[in-house]
């Protein structure tokens, strides 16, 4: 989610549409959500033309420490990936 | 505008951050594609009331969480309210009164006590937890206005 978000904001239906079935749009909301709670993304209401119907949708973007964990979790990732004769 | 009473339904269920964090985006998201398709699909329906069951989810989890420093206090209510009501029904059983006992007295009584104060314990915990149930959060853009 945060390597979709890097390029630019983007709205919850953008980031399901670009994941290719990934995410779920059911699940997306609250799992940004958390996120947005844990600093990992910030986001912001559309603004609207005055006139506009219904709720402001809203664009997420990383945070720098959102960023920093998911650089974080890929080293760890790796690590962990590397076999044990690769390790030496 | 199609999704208009599920937001209703959310500001009346969540807490007001939670309602704008997790479900508003998910109402608006639908509102904004069934505005462009001029006609709403039963998953898109489906896809928000996910997202308000699991928003709900997050707000119970986390006032539980936040009973937690009112345990011991939930915990001496509880007790309190189930001992008085056991003891309704020790009253009831007309034990060492030599009265006519309203219970029968067979085999299975042991049984049934128990149950009756095993639901009595359950009830009195939902009780006394509602009584600590944390208050229900408002947002702060809503405060603004």
């Amino acid at each position: 989610m945060l390597d979709l978000l890097e390029s630019s904001e983007r709205y919850g239906l953008a980031l399901v549409d670009a994941s290719g079935g990934r995410l779920k749009r059911g699940s997306i909301y609250v799992t940004l959500g958390r996120m947005e709670a844990k600093g990992f993304v910030a986001s912001r209401q559309e603004e609207r033309a005055p006139g506009a119907i219904g709720l402001p949708r809203r664009l997420y973007r990383p945070t720098a420490y959102g960023l920093k964990v998911r650089d974080a979790f890929r080293l760890l990732r790796d690590a962990l990936a590397l076999k044990p004769a690769e390790a030496k | 505008m199609p999704g208009t009473w599920m937001a209703r339904v959310g500001q009346r269920l969540l807490h007001g951050d939670t309602f704008e964090m997790m479900l508003s985006p998910a109402i608006a998201d639908f509102q904004f594609e069934t505005a462009i398709r001029s006609a709403a699909r039963p998953g898109d329906y489906c896809a928000v009331f996910r997202a308000l069951l699991g928003a709900l989810w997050f707000d119970v989890s986390g006032d539980l969480l936040a009973l937690k420093s009112d345990v011991d206090l939930i915990a001496l209510l509880t007790l309190l309210q189930t001992s008085y009501y056991t003891f309704m029904l020790v009253l009831l059983s007309g034990l060492g009164t030599g009265t006519l006992a309203l219970l029968e007295m067979d085999s299975g009584f042991v049984t049934r006590a128990l149950a009756y104060v095993a639901g009595v314990s359950v009830a009195c915990l939902l009780t006394s937890s509602a009584c600590f149930w944390p208050p229900r959060r408002t947002c702060q853009s809503e405060t603004e206005d």
